[in-house]
């Protein structure tokens, strides 16, 4: 039992080509969580959002964007409904930071093809190819209640990664399936949830 | 002068034919003989049932079918070798793991499994002699079926595959639609998929199934 991705361009060989998303692929954000083991949030009062984001694009970081004000409305919301309040990162006790990535896949087969899907590089004989873009979303939870060691980390004690196959190029543009994948992260998380909570 | 000579030739010839050829349609395929072997290809729906169902994929599946080749012995009973072929389907809305980290995955995903399965088989007629507008069977397949599932969420993909053991018991009913040197029959099949088929949280995949089927006997 292996992931493979390979396997996806294999099924693409039978899918058909597209000018969008090969077939196989299942729109929608998958959500993954995930605490540090031994983690104990109920002691913790004060989270501070840093408000840039960190990108990334094929594997090449670019310039930090702005948070999209919706999704520091929703992770403020949903933290504070945990029993978090939020605070200067000087005080904070918990500190949140989002990083984002595009990457783009490019596919080809040199198999089946059907002159009827119009596309240009679809001829037969010729094999077809296309593409398809992925964001990742990763946001993670840092103890900064003490000081890291020198040229160390701070310890991350949750993390959450949001991934989907892209139809928008920008996290503004995406920020209402963000701001649903993020509500989705803290519900499967109810381990966050702090002594102060209502 | 030459163009009458053929005409008078071809007409000689078919003239000469035609005897032979009434005879030959005489004793075809409206002539009944008993059949010596059967053909039978048709539509297979199939349902998972037990972990196979409860684990992984739910409902029916409605692509599949079925050719055999069967070989008539004695008066009741027949052997030969059938392939059949099924893919069951899923897609789920909201789909919840756990890693083996600890961690939670939810989100959309598709699952298919496919079944390939060549069988040696075996059947019982209940042979009433007459002409047999009805013929009611048993069978029993054994053989090796191979499964491929896979299990995606947005391009991530997971896929197992194998080979392993299947017995197919089945009960079914030949119903004649034409009768003569070559027989046709409607053939309708119910039976249970019994496999070694073992993959993710899985074991022993089974289901059971339905066929509509023609069945040529000549």
């Amino acid at each position: 039992m292996t992931i493979r991705r390979w396997l996806l361009l294999a099924a693409i060989g039978i899918a058909g080509c597209d000018y969008g998303t090969p077939e196989e692929v299942v729109l929608g954000v998958p959500v993954y969580t995930q605490a540090a083991p031994g983690s104990d949030f109920t002691p913790l009062r004060t989270y501070y959002l840093d408000p840039s984001v960190e990108a990334y694009e094929d594997g090449v970081q670019k310039p930090s964007v702005t948070l999209p004000s919706s999704v520091a409305t929703t992770i403020s919301g949903q933290m504070q409904a945990l029993g978090y309040t939020a605070a200067t990162q000087p005080t904070a006790e918990v500190g949140l930071r989002l990083a984002w990535e595009k990457t783009t896949y490019v596919y080809y087969s040199g198999g089946y093809c059907s002159i009827y899907w119009g596309y240009y590089g679809c001829w037969p004989t010729w094999g077809y190819a296309g593409s398809y873009t992925t964001g990742t979303t990763i946001m993670v939870m840092v103890d900064l209640r003490t000081n890291p060691p020198p040229g160390g980390t701070r310890p991350v004690l949750w993390v959450t990664a949001l991934y989907g196959v892209l139809l928008i190029s920008t996290p503004e543009t995406g920020a209402p399936a963000l701001n649903q994948g993020l509500i989705r992260a803290f519900d499967q998380s109810p381990y966050l949830r702090t002594s102060a909570a209502p | 002068m030459t163009r009458s000579y053929a005409t008078a030739a071809l007409a000689a010839l078919l003239l000469a034919a035609w005897p032979a050829s009434a005879q030959y349609d005489t004793g075809g395929w409206t002539d009944y003989r008993p059949s010596k072997t059967l053909f039978n290809m048709g539509w297979q729906m199939s349902q998972p049932i037990g972990n196979f169902n409860n684990n992984y994929i739910t409902g029916t599946s409605f692509r599949g079918f079925t050719f055999d080749w069967r070989s008539i012995l004695g008066k009741s009973f027949s052997a030969g070798v059938r392939f059949n072929w099924n893919r069951y389907s899923n897609s789920l809305s909201n789909l919840v793991t756990t890693a083996p980290s600890g961690g939670t995955l939810t989100g959309p995903a598709y699952r298919y499994a496919d079944q390939f399965a060549v069988s040696a088989i075996g059947h019982y007629y209940f042979d009433r002699g007459g002409d047999n507008f009805l013929l009611p069977y048993l069978g029993l397949g054994l053989g090796g079926v191979w499964s491929s599932s896979y299990q995606a969420m947005a391009d991530l993909a997971l896929s197992q595959s194998g080979f392993f053991f299947i017995a197919t018991p089945e009960i079914g009913l030949m119903i004649n639609i034409a009768k003569g040197a070559t027989t046709a029959n409607l053939n309708l099949g119910f039976g249970y998929n019994f496999t070694t088929i073992s993959f993710r949280n899985v074991s022993n995949a089974q289901s059971i199934f339905e066929t509509v089927a023609l069945t040529f006997a000549y």
